[in-house]
């Protein structure tokens, strides 16, 4: 399981004039924190304005789930959706469903949680793990207000969505585009529309079945 | 590595002991028999000897799935059951999709065999390696629908994260055409395979979605033949209408060629009271708020749930209809307005039969009705043409075996005999008892003699897909006695072998180069479209050989005198099938390569196909 990771670093290291262009934030996660403060600025700048982030768009999902499978061969090499750090979450019994993954949210209180600096930001701009740092104590699993940080029971570390490297396979499967990679201010996709299918009985199709 | 693409273990439940126990799905096996039809074929022939009746307890009940589920391949999340059904008394082979092939590999196994009878009501609950038979007491006479629900609250699971495949009343009652329905709307439906459920009194399988990985040989290729077939099924002209809007735009296409059965085959003709716009494609689906509802993977713009928007059933939410929804729930039996039918269709679903089998069984009452075969007294009540609230009363008169729905429950066919007379003629069966889909076949011809044919309780071909990959004609006249059985038998062997994928026949309609990139890719196999063909012709073969060792020859491959009867009016009317019937046969068998006397695959196909023993067993040791 190890390897997954290995894979991972193997995979940026290729994209050596970004990975320079972001060495501070990223190359040794260690040398990010310095930086916790003004990261955001920092990533800013040298991404040359907004980042991309994923777009959800909960009305165009049809629940088939497509996306968990690709997150998870991203993660794992396998197609095993309990690896996913996308999950589709369903609303409405069988009527209505939306993804939902980790929005690589401004304050990043599972980066600040972390006890071993073990999380930093990516030259894709996700917050990521490193794995060889990570003590598995899962305090950055309780710290995030999303539920998207992970646990993996196989490696003992945390795991969550690191955007494919700039890449996300799960924007690229999903065939209603449901899920779409770009440039957004926003970063609380599914709250509304949450809030939205509780007001039941709103929805004709709310809490039917 | 040789798990690519299985699981590589086969789930055994017996439920006279209770035990159960994995057993290997040998890597030998696999690449000969694939999975779903092909596995179920296996066992089938291997482990119920012809003295092992459907109500035996001996009796296999086969849940598989294939290679291609779990995978991110369209609509792979497929269900093949495969058993000795009750209809006909032969070979099973019925599909539903839904998630359960995707769940089921995430869990470990490639599929699930029941054995032996319970001597309780049980469900089979399978969460990763902890497989368990509960008692299912509090679920007993719930629909398939609240059965999902009911496990949904015990196990605390929603959406896909829990898979039920279950029985309703009808399978529970033991109505001959029950049928297997899962994940709200996907029924596995033919030749009473929900009967021989019931019968080993197992009221539903509840599968969690595991939490194992299922590997590709070459995930980065399979991706991409993913991605062709996508491509293919939204570009061709033979799949677009498809992609958009499944099987609706099948009620006008059609209609206008006189393939609609309306009020059980007495005419062809529209009624022009009822709005055509309302029955076209983009007019049912947007008569209704609706959601798309997908299967596993699955990019297609088919399958949804929608919410009744007027009459008594207003703000209901049912399942979308296929077109076999709108024919057997709507045409067949004189009813034309969308809203109803689709109430309707979802109630069947619910009850658990066959909406097929049901649409002729209630066409035919209504029909005896009106000409005085059945009597008010006979049924109890008066049913009219079209009348949905008599039908729904019919459906639950079969389901609770109450006063004539007892013998009704005994499908189309045996309830017809016991009649006998004019009231027999009407009836639309086949002699072998295999269902005929929602068409009126007298003008597709290809599907009735495909029908009567049939080894697995329906049609063996289906459907030309991509002929011309077989070197056969694009288009055939429907109604052309020398091509069409040319065509039916020159293509037997796709459709069971797409069947054993464990993937949905609608995304598997690509050509046959791409659909087995999709394959080479997911298994590591060097398959190509003959080898797709040779193993599919396998399958077919072989459930033929069951067939054939129980006892049902080509003696029974007729349709009904109705079935067969000539159009009085429409599109093709007074045009007759049955004065071509032979020679259709003829030309079937000839190209089928089975014997036209005794209907057996001849010694030289059989050892093509490697099936030496079934050689042997059909033919004798020394031919």
């Amino acid at each position: 399981m190890t390897l997954r990771k290995a894979k991972k670093w193997e995979f940026r290291l290729t994209g050596v004039g970004r990975l320079c262009e972001n060495a501070r934030v990223f190359i040794l996660p260690k040398m990010c924190f310095p930086l916790r403060d003004g990261v955001r600025e920092a990533l800013s700048k040298n991404c040359g304005g907004a980042m991309k982030i994923l777009k959800i768009i909960p009305e165009k999902c049809t629940g088939c789930m497509r996306c968990e499978l690709a997150c998870s061969y991203e993660q794992t090499g396998t197609f095993q959706p309990s690896k996913a750090v996308i999950r589709v979450s369903s609303f409405e019994g069988h009527t209505s469903y939306a993804p939902y993954t980790c929005p690589q949210c401004d304050e990043a209180w599972c980066l600040t949680a972390c006890p071993v600096e073990a999380i930093g930001i990516s030259p894709a701009g996700a917050k990521d793990v490193a794995d060889d740092i990570c003590v598995g104590c899962k305090l950055c699993t309780i710290a995030c207000p999303y539920g998207t940080m992970f646990y993996d029971i196989d490696t003992h570390k945390a795991f969550k969505c690191d955007l494919c490297g700039g890449n996300p396979a799960c924007a690229s499967v999903c065939p209603t585009d449901a899920i779409v990679y770009g440039e957004a201010d926003k970063t609380d996709w599914v709250g509304p529309f949450a809030a939205e299918r509780a007001k039941s009985p709103a929805g004709p199709l709310a809490g039917v079945i | 590595m040789t798990d690519y693409a299985y699981a590589g273990e086969i789930l055994r439940v017996d439920l006279s002991s209770g035990k159960t126990w994995g057993e290997k799905f040998e890597a030998a096996d696999r690449r000969k028999w694939v999975g779903g039809a092909g596995l179920g074929a296996k066992i089938l022939w291997e482990e119920v000897p012809p003295e092992v009746g459907w109500d035996h307890p001996e009796n296999r009940l086969v849940l598989a799935t294939g290679p291609l589920a779990g995978l991110p391949v369209w609509g792979t999340g497929g269900l093949t059951v495969v058993t000795r059904g009750a209809m006909t008394g032969g070979a099973t082979n019925t599909q539903a999709n839904g998630f359960f092939g995707a769940n089921i590999k995430y869990c470990g196994y490639d599929a699930i065999v029941f054995q032996g009878e319970s001597p309780d009501w049980v469900y089979l609950h399978i969460r990763d390696d902890g497989v368990e038979l509960r008692d299912a007491a509090e679920l007993l006479g719930k629909d398939t629908w609240e059965t999902q629900q009911s496990l949904e609250k015990t196990l605390n699971l929603s959406g896909h994260n829990l898979s039920v495949y279950s029985i309703g009343p009808a399978g529970e009652n033991l109505v001959r055409f029950a049928a297997i329905q899962g994940d709200y709307g996907h029924v596995a439906s033919k030749n009473g395979c929900g009967t021989v459920m019931g019968k080993k009194k197992v009221k539903a399988v509840a599968i969690e979605r595991g939490t194992k990985g299922v590997a590709a040989a070459h995930p980065k290729a399979l991706f991409a033949a993913a991605d062709d077939i996508a491509h293919s099924l939204q570009t061709d002209p033979s799949t677009k209408g498809l992609y958009l809007y499944g099987t609706l735009g099948g009620v006008r296409n059609l209609q206008g060629m006189g393939a609609l059965p309306i009020r059980n085959y007495t005419t062809n003709v529209w009624p022009e009271e009822v709005e055509t716009q309302k029955w076209e494609a983009n007019g049912l689906r947007e008569g209704f708020d609706h959601r798309g509802h997908q299967c596993s993977a699955c990019g297609m713009h088919h399958c949804h749930m929608q919410v009744i928007s007027s009459g008594p059933y207003k703000g209901q939410v049912v399942d979308e209809p296929e077109y076999e929804g709108w024919s057997g729930a709507g045409w067949t039996i004189g009813a034309t307005d969308p809203q109803q039918v689709t109430w309707m269709n979802t109630q069947l679903d619910r009850a658990c039969v066959d909406v097929n089998e049901f649409g002729w069984l209630c066409g035919w009452v209504m029909e005896c009705q009106q000409k005085g075969y059945i009597t008010d007294e006979d049924l109890g009540f008066r049913l009219e043409w079209g009348d949905i609230d008599g039908a729904n009363r019919l459906l639950e008169m079969i389901c609770k075996r109450e006063g004539m729905g007892d013998l009704l429950a005994e499908g189309t066919k045996l309830a017809a005999e016991k009649l006998g007379g004019e009231a027999q003629d009407c009836a639309i069966y086949t002699e072998v008892n295999n269902s005929p889909r929602g068409h009126d076949h007298r003008s597709r011809w290809e599907e009735m003699i495909d029908t009567c044919t049939g080894s697995g309780g329906t049609m063996d071909t289906a459907p030309p897909v991509f002929p011309t990959d077989y070197g056969l004609p694009a288009r055939v006249h429907p109604q052309d006695a020398e091509a069409v059985p040319k065509h039916v038998g020159g293509l037997r062997g796709r459709r069971a072998y797409e069947d054993s994928l464990g993937a949905c026949v609608f995304t598997t309609r690509a050509p046959m180069d791409v659909l087995c990139r999709s394959i080479q890719a997911a298994t590591g196999w060097d398959v190509d479209k003959d080898e797709a063909m040779q193993t599919g012709r396998r399958i077919n073969a072989l459930m033929r050989a069951f067939n054939l060792r129980c006892g049902i020859g080509p003696e029974v491959e007729k349709p009904s005198r109705r079935y067969g009867s000539t159009p009085v009016d429409g599109p093709i009317a007074g045009v007759s099938i049955m004065d071509q019937w032979e020679k259709m046969l003829d030309i079937w068998y000839e190209t089928a390569g089975y014997d036209r006397e005794t209907g057996r695959p001849r010694p030289e196909l059989l050892r093509e196909l490697d099936l030496e023993d079934v050689a042997e067993a059909l033919w004798g040791a020394n031919v």
